[in-house]
């Protein structure tokens, strides 16, 4: 073997492949790292807010997430409307001068949906990001007649799963319920009838956490249970519902055994399947869907397969997989199943470049997304649809989605000139889109359908770092946004 | 160089597409370095993202590589991961020694930037030390333990 100079000079080398290696597989960014090159048209980003920046900059530079980084955002809805002998939705109104179809920022400033910068960090005056304090929800349900958002309270460098609770949508409460929690992939239901049942993730993420359910008759009465798994990082993605059972999907996301399926009759007890799933490596967060007496698993990679839907139509014991045309984009963030079928929402990457332009100079990102929308009766074929065809401006992205009386309702942003503009996208069946722009100026990033209308939460201001060159607020905080249709 | 005062304000001189041709791959590096591949590109990333956010006044900075590379070190607070091991179905020519990940993996951080960024990368001292923000002696120090903790913990004992 060469000497020790040589062989780092070599190891160095090896590294740099593994970085943009690893920058090439975003999901949202298949072409990785790519020159900048200087083209025509420029754009500001001075209003693009940090986490959105900070995903579309990936596209030139390389996040994960979130990780954060990426908000993978689904419908949920588990209790049945109240017509049908179920819980009451909870009531909200919204200002009464907005118009039906119209979103409002509903006034939240008197609830528990604010939280101050890290002190350590505010005394230091340099800049921090994604560790700060924060809000983070990562999905919003409906639980007994109770708003319930799940995520994680950070605070002073400590993750806390938290529940959000309102039953108005203004009026909201915060409470912890364990030390440590992810958010990704957090999970919360009512089952069986008046139980509720959370999902995460143990610990802070990278090869130290181990997914969890909090399940009690009330809130206030949780009990934990660790699931049996040896430590890694455990992403749970949800829970789906098939006859009298809930499944628990959760995966790590490094380890050897990528996905693995709990069920529970109770909530509270978890017995992992025996079945060999048909992945490999790389799964998705996204969440499982009951269709037609089956669960159906999306858009995981299946070796040998490329990417495919994977199908059990026992509960789970035994799992069929079907192929993805391949032309189905990796960054597909919402699966839905209508009464036509599948609806899966995404990005797709482009060759499209945006220049941007601070200070003095501009910079280009090379790769953009756009809006797409694809469509399936039964998951073996799929139609591509297009969704946001005649709007102006490029990189754009899903903030929220979800499924209610006005069919699918989604919010997505794209930059266009000097400003992210949000645009509201609507579709009764997946196959038609009809857009128009909205007036919402945070992120929303979890959306909940009510019998009267769509709740959304997201950030809005700087919440994710304190930032010492920003003259921005401070505080970490989450807004509200309501669509009344009824 | 905790305080945003210590990178100080000089006359911008170069627009951001220049730098980020220039300290991206330097930033990326002394990351990668320090967090691995996966958390160290993301850093990176996150990094240059928030270098072109406020470009205006990081570009009058006497440091903006190493006021970028600390957003970055930041951001990344307690996720590291290891570096990447070589595993079996990867050939086996890479021109170092299947155990050189492992020893690199046993240094601390700072040893093995300065490894890696001198001896693997080739930059000065005087670069390293102010991408690191630490003094060239500081630098120094963790390159002369870090070589000798590797030399060891690899089972060689001299360099040629």
């Amino acid at each position: 073997m060469t000497d020790l100079l040589t062989q780092l000079r070599n190891y160095g080398s090896h590294l740099d492949a593994a970085a943009v290696r690893e920058s090439a597989s975003e999901a949202f960014m298949p072409a990785g790292l790519i020159p900048a090159d200087v083209i025509d048209f420029a754009v500001r980003s001075d209003s693009v807010p940090r986490r959105q920046f900070l995903r579309w900059s990936a596209a030139a530079a390389a996040l994960a997430a979130a990780g954060g980084g990426a908000a993978l955002i689904t419908r949920h809805r588990e209790t049945l409307p109240a017509e049908e002998g179920g819980q009451p939705e909870p009531i909200v109104s919204g200002p009464t001068d907005t118009p039906l179809g119209e979103w409002a920022l509903l006034d939240v400033s008197s609830s528990a949906l604010t939280v101050p910068p890290r002190s350590d960090i505010a005394d230091a005056n340099t800049p921090d990001s994604g560790m700060s304090n924060s809000l983070e929800i990562a999905r919003l349900s409906v639980v007994s007649g109770l708003l319930v958002g799940v995520g994680t309270l950070t605070l002073d460098s400590a993750f806390q799963a938290m529940l959000l609770t309102s039953t108005d949508g203004v009026a909201w409460d915060r409470r912890v319920i364990d030390s440590a929690n992810w958010t990704m992939g957090a999970d919360v239901v009512e089952f069986p009838p008046g139980n509720f049942v959370a999902c995460g993730s143990t610990g802070t993420g990278d090869e130290t956490s181990q997914p969890v359910v909090w399940a009690g008759p009330s809130l206030d009465r949780l009990t934990t249970t660790l699931l049996d798994v040896p430590v890694g990082t455990w992403m749970t993605a949800g829970f789906v519902r098939v006859g009298d059972e809930l499944l628990l999907r959760a995966g790590d996301v490094n380890g050897d055994a990528a996905v693995r399926y709990w069920r529970s009759f109770d909530g509270r007890a978890w017995a992992e399947l025996d079945a060999e799933l048909p992945l490999g490596g790389g799964i998705t967060i996204m969440r499982p869907a009951a269709f037609d007496g089956a669960i159906v698993d999306a858009l995981a990679p299946v070796p040998g397969q490329g990417r495919a839907i994977i199908r059990s139509s026992d509960g789970g014991e035994t799992w069929t997989a079907r192929q993805l045309p391949s032309d189905l984009p990796a960054a597909v963030s919402t699966f839905e199943v209508m009464p036509g079928g599948f609806v899966a929402v995404g990005s797709e990457s482009t060759q499209d470049s945006v220049a941007t332009r601070a200070g003095s100079g501009p910079m280009v990102i090379t790769g953009t997304s756009r809006l797409a929308a694809w469509t399936s009766p039964d998951g073996s074929t799929w139609m591509r649809r297009p969704v946001v065809g005649d709007l102006e401006g490029v990189m754009q992205n899903w903030n929220a989605v979800a499924q209610g009386p006005a069919g699918l309702v989604g919010i997505a942003s794209e930059l266009r000139e000097r400003d992210v503009v949000k645009f509201e996208v609507t579709s009764s069946d997946g196959q038609t889109w009809q857009v128009r722009e909205v007036e919402i100026t945070g992120q929303p990033s979890v959306m909940v359908p009510l019998a009267n209308g769509y709740l959304c939460i997201g950030s809005a201001g700087s919440v994710w770092d304190f930032d010492p060159l920003s003259d921005d607020d401070r505080l970490g905080k989450l807004s509200v946004w309501f669509r009344r249709d009824r | 160089v905790d305080d945003i005062e210590t990178f100080a304000v000089g006359e911008s001189t170069e627009d951001f597409a220049d730098f980020y041709r220039r300290a991206e791959v330097m930033i990326r590096r002394a990351l990668v370095a320090g967090l691995g591949p996966i958390v160290g590109a993301d850093a990176a990333s996150t990094a240059m993202a928030y270098g072109f956010e406020h470009w205006d006044r990081v570009s009058t900075m006497n440091n903006p590589v190493g006021y970028l590379y600390r957003v970055g070190r930041n951001s990344a607070r307690q996720r590291r991961k290891p570096l990447p091991n070589v595993s079996a179905d990867q050939p086996t020519d890479l021109g170092f020694e299947p155990g050189l990940p492992k020893a690199l993996n046993q240094l601390s951080e700072s040893q093995r930037q300065a490894v890696l960024l001198v001896n693997a990368w080739g930059f000065p001292l005087s670069e390293a030390a102010d991408l690191l923000g630490v003094s060239i002696s500081t630098l120094r120090n963790h390159l002369d333990r870090g070589m000798t903790r590797l030399r060891r913990n690899i089972g060689v004992h001299h360099d040629d």
